[in-house]
């Protein structure tokens, strides 16, 4: 469907011999809900386009039919001029890399074929559950044996998923059209494949500061507070960020001897990363010492990742007047 | 948006004597059992989640701010089913609880507290401990959290420093300015919930441990618009508890660090 200058895709369309089926492109538009492509139909659209293509060899009737507030069934026109079915091109593995989270995760990944016929620009199937999957090193994931595309990731590293589909190419078989000849179909398969990086969390690192000043502390005491944006790395060289949202962040604090700031007590919490992988975070020192003490307080910061420890622990400096983490 | 996240963070680290909130005196009375336990619920599904989990969700349906003064093992991870069409709060809480026996709830400083008959009483149970004053400007309900957890430890551990890190909940829910004197931590924790509408406090310590302040936290505060963390408290807290690395309260000894340069 093109409309406002957006190509809006629906790729999971089956129909059962001499089955007619309405589709509502209204209620498409007002859902908002976007294709394979992420595209959606515009809100305020109000007219367009829509082609179709078939993909087997058997007739597809389509019709178009407005229906007009005023009016009633305003007009209907119907079309579907390509004298072949449309012709397998390939197929593209979603998503696309760094795609997963592990070990012990599992994605799906999707097989999207692409096919070319006469009746305009390119179309595209859901062909998942058709495809044939394999993954390069199964240490670092595997597919599952029972649903089609579901991968497992199992350990740190990369690997090449490989989704490979059987599709068929149409040409007519005279020319020039029309005539009766029909089509010619050749079976034809190709493979798509995309590499799969299986980030484990490894480390925590400050993004920014929001904001840090004088702590409240209970009387007698000050200190200093500092509220950053935390980001969660996986174990490459360099880390690269795990953009991931929903994992459960939790840390513990151990402090370092000597303590010159009398800090006996900690304090932590847990935290829900975002759709980039980042939580908020406030860092806090109450002390008698402070504020006039220049002392430091050194403490390890330990994290873990929905209850699995991370690799890397922080290093966290906490002074009457600054708070660092690794040195930042 | 960023200035005035920080304008309220600065504003709620510069703790000032507040005036005491007022509660609206015209409509319903929310201590009122009747009322609350009479909230209406309709379409209530609960499917393969734990006990408090169950809890809270029926909070958030019915809009009742909510406090857990109990948890065990089984309420944090055994899964439950329940569906409700049409009803009450107060014939939810009995779907939930049946065959629970222990289990009993009331309604106090307007929030629906939810307890059980081996809950441990007295200086046995950190909830019940009296600070002589507990005040927060206007700030996030997490940021206030914290400053009662502060509090408390500081009742625990007079004099003693303490550092660490919290949840400051920047897009979370505002409460205060409060000043409330001689009250209990679950007093505390009720006002707190109860000003802040959308939400629960649950402890997180079992009840043979109650009389103990983890460094994770004696309780954590549920909001019920947090997506992230709605429908999973009773697997948050069970990895909270069981967490490692986890420190001791008395450091003395100086950690191994092994560590690599991070990011």
């Amino acid at each position: 469907m093109l409309a406002g200058g957006v190509r809006f895709y629906l790729t999971e369309l089956h129909l059962a011999p001499h089955e007619t089926r309405a589709i509502n492109l209204r209620n498409l538009r007002d859902a908002q809900t976007p294709d394979f492509k992420k595209n959606k139909i515009p809100a305020a659209a109000t007219e367009g386009g829509v082609s179709w293509i078939r993909l087997d060899e058997v007739p597809v009737t389509g019709r178009v039919v407005v229906i007009s507030r005023d009016g009633g069934v305003a007009s209907a026109y119907d079309c579907c001029t390509c004298p072949c079915p449309a012709s397998y091109q390939g197929c593209v593995i979603r998503p696309p890399p760094p795609s997963c989270l592990g070990p012990h995760a599992i994605m799906q990944c999707s097989c999207t074929a692409t096919y070319q016929s006469c009746n305009g620009a390119d179309s595209y199937f859901d062909e998942t559950g058709s495809a044939t999957w394999s993954c390069s090193n199964a240490s670092v994931a595997s597919f599952d044996s029972t649903t089609k595309g579901l991968l497992h990731a199992h350990a740190a590293g990369s690997a090449t998923i490989s989704a490979s589909y059987s599709g068929i190419k149409y040409q007519v078989a005279c020319q020039p059209q029309p005539c009766t000849g029909g089509c010619i179909a050749t079976q034809t398969t190709d493979s798509g494949s995309s590499t799969c990086n299986v980030q484990v969390p490894y480390s925590v690192g400050v993004v920014k500061t929001v904001v840090q000043g004088a702590a409240s502390c209970a009387s007698g005491q000050a200190g200093w507070s500092r509220t950053v944006y935390l980001q969660l790395y996986d174990q490459n060289t360099p880390a690269q960020p795990i953009q991931i949202p929903l994992i459960n962040m939790a840390d513990s604090i151990q402090v370092d001897q000597p303590n010159p700031l009398g800090a006996g007590n900690t304090n932590t919490g847990s935290h829900n990363t975002d759709n980039w992988g980042q939580w908020p975070d406030t860092y806090f020192l109450c002390s008698t010492a402070c504020p006039g003490s220049a002392g430091e307080a050194d403490a390890l910061q330990y994290w873990t990742a929905n209850g699995n420890p991370l690799g890397h622990a922080n290093l966290v400096a906490y002074k009457c007047g600054s708070i660092t983490v690794n040195g930042k | 948006m960023m200035n005035r996240v920080v304008a309220a963070l600065l504003a709620c680290s510069s703790l000032s004597n507040g005036a005491i909130a007022a509660r609206p005196e015209v409509g319903p009375d929310p201590n009122n059992e009747t009322q609350v336990l009479g909230k209406r619920v309709s379409g209530f599904r609960v499917q393969g989640l734990p006990l408090v989990d169950a809890l809270i969700q029926l909070g958030m349906a019915t809009g009742q701010p909510m406090g857990i003064e109990y948890v065990d093992l089984e309420s944090l991870e055994k899964p439950t089913s329940f569906s409700l069409d049409h009803g009450t709060l107060g014939e939810g809480l009995r779907l939930i609880l049946a065959g629970r026996k222990s289990y009993t709830w009331r309604v106090e400083n307007a929030v629906l507290v939810v307890t059980n008959a081996f809950v441990r009483r007295g200086r046995a149970n950190l909830l019940h401990r009296v600070l002589p004053a507990f005040s927060i400007p206007r700030c996030t309900l997490q940021e206030a959290s914290h400053e009662l957890e502060m509090d408390l430890t500081q009742q625990l551990h007079p004099g003693m420093g303490i550092i660490g890190d919290y949840n400051p909940g920047l897009k979370g829910l505002t409460v205060g300015p409060l000043e409330m004197k001689d009250v209990t931590v679950r007093q505390a924790l009720d006002r707190l919930v109860e000003a802040a509408g959308q939400a629960a406090w649950v402890v997180q310590v079992l009840p043979r441990e109650s009389d103990q302040a983890p460094s994770y936290g004696f309780w954590r505060v549920v909001e019920y618009n947090d997506g992230a963390t709605v429908g999973r408290v009773g697997e948050l807290i069970l990895r909270t508890m069981l967490a490692p690395h986890r420190p001791t309260r008395s450091p003395g000894t100086s950690p191994k660090t092994g560590m690599r340069d991070g990011p």
